[in-house]
């Protein structure tokens, strides 16, 4: 059955996504030639200066003109951003600024030289990630080229020409690219030009340069360039027609496998593979299988530029673990569907072979049901490198030949000793118990040099005949013989099970290490305690330095300490968290920015924003391992789920009292308005009741409503007193003008004030003897006690005993203003110091401010108010004040 | 009390036009100022017996125009004060105003002070004793009785009742009190006239706890208060 053509949605997103990016990323134009010398720097001059004219804004980023006179023209008009000099090694270079063409922020930059090398110090280690950035800043950028630098060309560049490339560009970049334009010139014009001395050698003006430049050559770097061309825009106009949905020929159908390893084969394999991928249009991805052997430093810096190499050069890294290679292969071609398989053409090791059923590829092939293997030649090149990673492995464990050797000789010893008594056929026994028992603790090759030299010792000293490595008994030879391979294997064995127990713990270890993060990130409380979850466990699996930096208001990244960490960044470091921060990349040490800085900056990137920073400081200077960054990204993503979560829920919370602040506000308004116009309301009607002559003249209803005027008039001046007071204690403006004080004093000129309300009441003063004096600020407190006083007029009959007792206990002073009224509702007794809080069912005629403004009073002068009811009944306050230490009284002086 | 020339310096309407109904409705001849630079000008050309100045003048700071007129007059004035404002208070009595009044007031209250602040200045030659009610206080030989009954006072007392009684009816102020009796290192110590003033009012105040006599000034001073204030 024939499907009806449907686009692949991956490719459908990817379209889509390419063009938002498009919309706001700089455009890429690659000036792309064959060699040096075709005329790439002079076409992009001319491309800019056109440019210029049609009133586009253009900088020179970086141009080498190298001296010729017809391009030195063309930046005729251009401005130049002047270069940063950096030193490296006491010697001064210059590169492209990159801080100052982004602050500069033109339409388009020109870039020469796309796959430079910056010099160390630079922000980026390759000049193209410098473009990359200046892309993503949504500047435009016209660059150049060779075809010996873009990385899927390189081995074949080398092959055809013979020169070691040793700058490359990878093909993501080609394909960011809008435009790529050939700069295109036959091999021979070339060679004119070489004449003429008008093509730049650089500092390779030597023979193999002068190789570089022959006919044959030329021709084929031609091809390939104009290859390299061709497929860029087919590839296009296939990512252009899938959008499309027109009929493409768009094989989805293929998927290819390769298996990458540490081995220095994995570098080529991976490239063919690429090519092969390009060639049927269809995805590749790389597996590497975790056997559970050890690598040795070496091996892991090279399985980790390897799977890089495959990024880069746009496949899938899968990596999985299995002790059997075959058997993860298989499963992971299941799992995607594999199609075809690239597999490197094995050695032949006869004995491993035999032993294990065969080469990885026989057993691959024979297992093989659902895909098609490819065998590719190994690369001549590349075996010099893998001998001397052979050779190197087992000189580092010199001391353990030793201990070896040491242990067999004693083992010797004992066997001389026991020889008489259990004969020399268990004597080899004791040797297989030594052998097994060293394969504990040493690595391969000790073991099988002790194994080898048990056997020699056994033959020579114990196997008759003593003293020669001749065995006269054909069943003690085959006893020998088996004794050796049995040592060997059980040795090699043991070793085998150490290693893999080795790697299986510190495996677990870091997924408990994980596990513990994990959980301690849900359980946290506060960002402080999210970011110390990360930073106290992390150093048991990953030892150095952590620390993090969050979001702050504002929206940029906070300096923020974490307790507990000593690490304290400089602020080179702190730059590459901001940058880290800002374009949500990964920079610092074992990146491509700043890789020179001390430590790993990766961006905590949640859900729907950015909300911080990890930095690791390692302990050690190596490169970072494949599953220690596995470990790294996995914390930054679940520390980025939570802090973003931790900061939605501070945002809702804001919200909520932003609401609730709202609420309030509006009830002031309503309470006030009404409370300022409840006596205007009176004022204005009994004034204009007055005004009318027949009421004026009468002397009485004269006295009542002027009375009525002043009382209102009274009572709005202490609204207004009371709003006054209420706004300066809450913003804290109230400056206290403390003086000492008689209570008693204050209490007397404070019922004087208050003589109108209470003329109703009946009041009793009780105030004791010689009371301490008080440093308080009379208006003030007079301010309190008036607003207490008016409150218990208002909420009693008249008539009603009001009792003002002031005594000293201890260390403070109490006042005590009590009545037998009807006393407090006991629902209301908590509120009742609240602002706008009214007892229900009260009469109207207070806003509810007045005693929240005698709290507010009495503890600012650092005392305290409380309500009660009294057992006889009605209601109780006692204000406590502190009792200061008294100011030095004056001198007694005589009689008159 | 006679009718008097008073100057009102206030720049608002509404207070002016109260007080013009208040004054002469008590007799006396009102004249006005809405700026401090035109009230200066009216307190020359115009000679007022007593001068209310108002503190928050558009033009220039109350404060400002009190020390102009103290320059050269020693003309009774009264100050009017919004509450809160005891620094200023304090400030201008101490630089020369001789009482004050605090917005709102009533009526009453504007009369008092205005024939307190006359009497002061119509009496040229002191009394040499001053009656209030049942006080008496003889300046000539220094004694002092209430209802009848001779009251002994300390050296110290006596002072500060003397310094009370020649200001009788208007306030002095703390600082002015400290300065005279003490000294003036001892302005900030008011702990001791809490101290005397108690002392006083336990020996003539009827109820010490709700004086009559002696009137604390919040924030102030203290004022011997005369019969007709009640």
């Amino acid at each position: 059955m024939v499907e009806p053509f449907r686009p692949d949605p991956d490719a459908l997103l990817a379209a889509i996504k390419k063009e938002e990016a498009d919309a706001h990323n700089g455009r890429l134009r690659i000036f792309f030639g064959m060699a040096a010398g075709v005329g790439k720097t002079y076409a992009m001059l001319r491309a800019a200066q056109e440019r210029q004219q049609e009133g586009v804004d253009v900088v020179v980023g970086t141009v080498d003109t190298h001296g010729r006179a017809e391009t030195e023209a063309l930046l005729v008009g251009l401005s130049i951003i002047p270069r940063k000099k950096l030193t490296y090694r006491d010697i001064v270079l210059q590169e492209m600024d990159l801080d100052a063409i982004l602050s500069r922020k033109p339409q388009l930059v020109l870039v020469d030289e796309l796959a430079h090398t910056n010099v160390p110090g630079a922000r980026h280690p390759k000049r193209w990630h410098d473009v990359l950035e200046l892309l993503d800043a949504g500047i435009d950028v016209y660059t150049t080229l060779n075809v010996q630098h873009v990385e899927s060309r390189k081995e074949y560049v080398e092959q055809v020409t013979g020169i070691t490339v040793r700058e490359t560009v990878p093909d993501t970049l080609l394909q960011r690219a809008c435009q790529i334009a050939l700069v295109d010139i036959t091999p021979a014009e070339l060679l004119q030009r070489l004449k003429d001395g008008k093509v730049y050698l650089g500092e390779r003006a030597d023979a193999a340069a002068r190789n570089f430049f022959q006919e044959d050559r030329l021709t084929a770097l031609r091809e390939i360039a104009l290859r390299l061309t061709a497929e860029t825009v087919d590839n296009e106009l296939q990512g252009l027609t899938a959008a499309r949905k027109t009929t493409g020929s768009w094989k989805t159908s293929e998927r290819l496998m390769v298996a990458v390893s540490h081995s220095p084969y994995s570098e080529g394999l991976v490239r063919a593979t690429r090519r092969l991928a390009f060639n049927l249009e269809a995805p590749w991805i790389a597996v590497n299988v975790d056997t559970g052997k050890l690598l040795s430093k070496q091996d892991q810096t090279t399985l980790t530029r390897n799977l890089a190499l495959v990024k880069e050069l746009g496949g899938e890294v899968v990596t999985t673990a299995d002790p059997d290679i075959v058997a993860a292969l298989q499963r992971v071609a299941d799992q995607r569907r594999v199609t075809q398989m690239v597999v490197g053409r094995p050695t032949r090791r006869w004995l491993k072979d035999m032993l294990f059923g065969g080469t990885l590829l026989d057993r691959l092939v024979r297992k093989s049901g659902t895909f098609d293997v490819h065998v590719l030649r190994p690369d001549k090149l590349l075996s010099a490198g893998k001998w001397k990673t052979r050779l190197k492995g087992p000189w580092s464990a010199l001391y353990e030949y030793w201990w070896v050797l040491d242990v067999m000789a004693v083992v010797a010893l004992l066997g001389n000793f026991l020889y008489p008594v259990i004969g020399y056929h268990s004597v080899g026994f004791l040797f297989l118990l030594a052998i097994l028992a060293l394969s504990l603790f040493f690595s391969l090759g000790p073991i099988l040099f002790g194994a080898i030299l048990s056997a020699l010792i056994w033959d020579f000293f114990f196997i008759p005949p003593h003293g020669t490595f001749a065995i006269t008994t054909q069943e003690d030879v085959i006893m020998c013989v088996a004794y050796l391979v049995a040592a060997l294997i059980t040795g090699s064995l043991t070793n085998r099970i150490r290693w893999r127990e080795n790697m299986l713990r510190i495996r677990e270890e870091r997924t408990e290490t994980l596990y513990e993060i994990v959980r301690a990130i849900v359980g946290a409380r506060d960002k402080g305690e999210l970011a110390r979850a990360v930073t106290e466990r992390m150093g048991s699996s990953l030892s150095g330095d952590y620390t993090v930096f969050l979001r702050g208001s504002e929206g940029g990244l906070e300096k923020d300490y974490v307790a507990g960490t000593t690490w304290i960044v400089s602020d080179k470091e702190w730059a590459v968290a901001k940058w880290a921060f800002d374009n949500r990349k990964d920079a610092g040490w074992s990146t491509d920015t700043l890789p020179d800085a001390g430590a790993l900056f990766l961006p905590l990137v949640g859900p729907t924003e950015m909300v911080g920073v990890l930095a690791y400081r390692p302990k050690t200077n190596n490169l970072l391992m494949q599953d220690e960054r596995n470990l790294l990204s996995s914390v930054c993503r679940q520390l980025a789920i939570a802090v973003e979560r931790e900061l939605l829920q501070e945002r809702s919370r804001e919200m909520q009292q932003l609401a609730e602040s709202e609420r309030l506000y509006q009830t002031i308004l309503n309470s006030v308005s009404h409370e300022l116009r409840t006596p205007l309301t009176a004022i204005i009607g009994n004034a204009s009741a007055l005004s009318n002559s027949q009421i004026a003249s009468d002397p009485d209803s004269r006295r009542q409503l002027s009375d009525e005027i002043i009382k209102n008039g009274e009572r709005l001046n202490r609204v207004v007193s009371n709003l006054l007071d209420m706004s300066r204690l809450s913003s804290g403006k109230l400056s206290l003008k403390r003086d000492w004080h008689e209570i008693g004093d204050l209490i007397s000129v404070m019922l004087d004030s208050q003589k109108t309300t209470l003329s109703g009441h009946n009041v009793v003063m009780r105030i004791a003897e010689n009371l301490p004096l008080v440093r308080v600020d009379f208006q003030l407190f007079q301010q309190a006690l008036s607003n207490l006083l008016l409150n218990v007029a208002t909420y009693t009959a008249p008539g009603t005993t009001v009792e003002i007792e002031a005594r000293a206990t201890g260390r403070s002073l109490q006042l005590a203003v009590s009545d037998n009224g009807p006393g407090v509702p006991e629902a209301s007794i908590p509120h009742l110091f609240e602002m706008f809080y009214r007892v229900p069912g009260s009469p109207s005629g207070g806003a509810g401010i007045g005693l929240a403004i005698t709290k507010g009073i009495v503890e600012v002068h650092g005392g305290t108010i409380v309500v009660g009811n009294r057992p006889s009944g009605g209601a109780c306050f006692t204000i406590t004040l502190p009792i200061e230490q008294q100011p030095q009284m004056p001198q007694d002086d005589g009689s008159l | 009390m006679t009718g008097v020339r008073i100057l009102v310096i206030d720049d608002e309407l509404a207070i002016r036009r109260f007080l013009k109904i208040i004054l002469e409705a008590e007799g006396h001849t009102y004249i006005e100022a809405g700026t401090g630079q035109d009230g200066l000008v009216a307190a020359a050309t115009q000679r007022p017996e007593l001068i209310i100045l108002d503190l928050g003048l558009p033009d220039m700071d109350g404060s400002v125009v009190l020390k102009r007129l103290r320059e050269w007059s020693s003309v009774p004035v009264i100050v009017l004060t919004v509450k809160d404002s005891e620094t200023d208070k304090v400030a201008l009595l101490d630089a020369g105003a001789d009482d004050y009044l605090t917005k709102p007031f009533g009526v009453p209250e504007l009369l008092a002070r205005l024939r307190v602040a006359l009497r002061h200045k119509q009496s040229a030659v002191a009394e040499p004793v001053l009656r209030i009610a049942d006080f008496q206080i003889d300046f000539t030989d220094r004694t002092v009785s209430i209802r009848d009954e001779l009251v002994r006072l300390t050296a110290t007392e006596y002072e500060l009742l003397r310094i009370l009684a020649q200001h009788a009816g208007k306030v002095v102020t703390q600082r002015q009190l400290l300065r005279d009796i003490w000294g003036p290192q001892a302005v900030d110590q008011s702990q001791y006239l809490r101290v005397y003033i108690a002392q006083l009012r336990k020996k003539l105040e009827r109820d010490p706890s709700s004086p009559d006599l002696i009137i604390t000034e919040p924030g102030v001073g203290y004022r011997l208060r005369l019969v007709d204030e009640k």
